[in-house]
């Protein structure tokens, strides 16, 4: 189910905060071992550069230089949003994630070191045509 | 009962590569892989890894401080060999970057220890070596990497797995702990000169294996590397003798040539037709490719001579077309004579041909990059032998100037190399250039010495007779002997 979905459920901030950041985890678990955690933490930070310019909230997420994804400062940020906003803005920092990634390597090998996040996180049209 | 160890050779899946290590490579053999940048180190790795991962014998990638494993994930899956599908099944990528960055040397040898005890793989690669060795020249040199290559070497060995050590800048000359303590080495170069690149591999130590010693040319191409490795000789030469012993002769496929050889060419043998531009060298090697069509034998020609498409003659395009003669026309750039000599017996031993024609050898030999140039004609030497040893019956054609004050029959020095030698050239006579041709040589058989006159006509060569009546022919301008000479004169003084 992705984050819209979830949001329109009537799921509250913080589960879906919680959410948002559990799949942050999930693909710095799985993604780290191989590119190691300083790629994934510039992955992460260029997700939410990208993500930023439709949603100015998450400007805070790339700024500096950071070994790991500082994941407590993104809760906090997460926190003070509406479900809705969380949904849109999160979602699209996932999103962009996904698509930096598959431009580097490929749909193919993205969606096979980090299937399980995408799975629940991106409409299938998304996995099946990335941009 | 043979106590001693028998050490399985893995197949590496690089062609060539097994041939130039000597049957495979040993298995939980600590092996290094250096050479320049840009060399093919991180792509012969990948190649190999993922021909010889399976699940149950999986693979660990470590990637130190070297290409970022990123970079590394998205150039290397633009070869046909990366397959995506068995990355963290048979393939595992571990990034030791931040333990480099937190332990140096001994927690990356920590970490490399849990995580081989962990997944128990049958292949590691640690890539790039160089960083290692970078590391361990900050603080204490070579005290702490030879340490490391030691300890990293024994692990490997005791847990049953073939190792490999990626690293760049190697100074070959430098005594390095690493070169100690790996029982292979393998060695990737580039070599330039002037306008062309050529890559090279050598294998400078294989512990335990026959390895082909020397340079071997490789080329990488979407496939990933492929090792050109010398073709040898040693292995059929008995069929040399099986094709020479049977004294029959081939027939060449031009009229009365055949009486000229003593009877047609011995099969097995190699003939060199040299003479001068537009002589019919190409006319003649055609027809003794068709006499073998009609004959029922394949035939292979390697053609460097003519540009494709308007290059040969009907009856050969028609051979090629019908597949009773290959063609080995490689037009690629920096070509060795290894890569030529795989192409050929490959078509050789496709079609399973008797007959092979090189035309032509001056083609040839600008069709090399130029380092191999110098070495012609040791390297032209090797390659007849290995012909012969495939069994089959050569012909090659070479390219004559035309001097007419000495007597060549080719500019490398090629003609003891051969077992016949036909020359071909023009004389003038009556204000007309006529062709003539002769058999030099053919090696442990009676031949003709005539000195015959032919032409190139719409069927081919037509032989005649010989000019008996003049003298002086292989310098190009013979003159009338005998009472001729007297009517000249009389001609030229009527009034005598």
């Amino acid at each position: 189910m992705t984050l819209v979905q979830r949001a329109r459920d009537g799921t509250d901030v913080q589960e879906l905060a919680d959410f948002v950041v559990s799949a942050w985890q999930t693909l710095e678990t799985s993604l780290s071992p191989i590119i190691g955690q300083r790629s994934v933490a510039t992955l992460y930070k260029r997700s939410f550069y990208l993500a930023s310019r439709k949603h100015p909230w998450l400007m805070d997420m790339h700024e500096g230089m950071q070994a790991t994804m500082n994941l407590a400062a993104l809760k906090a940020a997460l926190l003070e949003q509406s479900s809705s906003e969380i949904a849109v803005g999160a979602g699209s920092a996932l999103q962009m994630f996904y698509e930096v990634l598959t431009n580097l390597i490929g749909a193919s090998l993205t969606e096979r070191l980090s299937r399980s996040v995408w799975a629940e996180l991106l409409p299938a049209s998304t996995q099946d045509n990335p941009a | 009962m043979n106590k001693t160890v028998t050490i399985n050779r893995l197949t590496t899946g690089v062609p060539g590569l097994d041939d130039v290590l000597g049957g495979g490579l040993p298995e939980f053999s600590f092996n290094l892989i250096a050479g320049p940048p840009g060399c093919g180190k991180t792509t012969l790795a990948h190649q190999m890894m993922f021909a010889l991962a399976t699940p149950q014998r999986p693979a660990i990638y470590f990637t130190v401080l070297g290409e970022p494993p990123l970079k590394m994930l998205r150039y290397q899956q633009q070869f046909e060999f990366f397959d995506d599908e068995s990355i963290n099944q048979a393939v595992h990528f571990i990034s030791l970057t931040e333990d480099m960055m937190a332990g140096g040397l001994k927690q990356v040898l920590d970490r490399i220890v849990s995580e081989v005890e962990r997944q128990n793989p049958a292949l590691v690669f640690v890539d790039s070596f160089r960083s290692v060795m970078l590391a361990s020249t900050e603080g204490k040199p070579y005290l702490d990497l030879q340490h490391f290559v030691q300890q990293l070497g024994m692990l490997m060995t005791s847990w049953q797995a073939t190792t490999f050590l990626i690293g760049e800048y190697f100074n070959e000359a430098e005594a390095n702990p690493v070169f100690t303590v790996a029982d292979g080495l393998i060695w990737l170069r580039q070599s330039v000169q002037r306008n062309s690149m050529v890559r090279k591999l050598e294998i400078m130590k294989m512990r335990g294996q026959p390895t082909l010693p020397g340079l071997h040319t490789f080329r990488i191409d979407a496939a990933g590397l492929r090792v050109f490795a010398p073709a040898r000789v040693s292995v059929a030469m008995s069929s040399i003798s099986a094709s020479t012993d049977s004294n029959e002769r081939l027939r060449m496929g031009v009229h009365r040539l055949d009486d000229m050889l003593g009877g047609g060419l011995p099969r097995g043998y190699s003939i060199l037709v040299a003479g001068p531009s537009g002589s019919g060298k190409s006319i003649l090697a055609a027809a003794f490719l068709a006499e073998g069509a009609r004959c029922g034998e394949t035939g292979v020609i390697a053609a460097f001579e003519q540009v494709p498409n308007r290059s040969h003659t009907p009856i050969l395009a028609k051979l090629i077309a019908k597949g009773s003669v290959g063609l080995v026309n490689n037009r690629a750039p920096d070509l060795s004579i290894d890569e030529i000599m795989l192409l050929l017996v490959s078509e050789i031993r496709r079609l399973k041909a008797t007959r092979v024609v090189i035309d032509s050898l001056s083609g040839f030999e600008l069709a090399l990059a130029p380092t191999f140039r110098p070495d012609f004609r040791e390297n032209l030497s090797r390659m007849i032998a290995a012909l012969a040893a495939e069994g089959v019956t050569v012909l090659m054609t070479s390219e004559l100037e035309d001097r007419y004050t000495d007597l060549r029959f080719s500019p490398y020095g090629t003609a003891f190399m051969t077992d016949a030698i036909i020359v071909q050239r023009y004389i003038e006579v009556d204000s007309r250039l006529l062709r003539m041709m002769a058999v030099v040589k053919v090696r442990g058989s009676a031949h003709s010495d005539e000195l015959r006159l032919f032409s190139i006509t719409d069927d081919g060569i037509q032989i005649s007779g010989m000019l008996t009546d003049q003298e002086g022919l292989l310098g190009g301008r013979p003159t009338k002997k005998g009472p001729q000479d007297l009517s000249r004169l009389t001609v030229e003084t009527p009034h005598v």
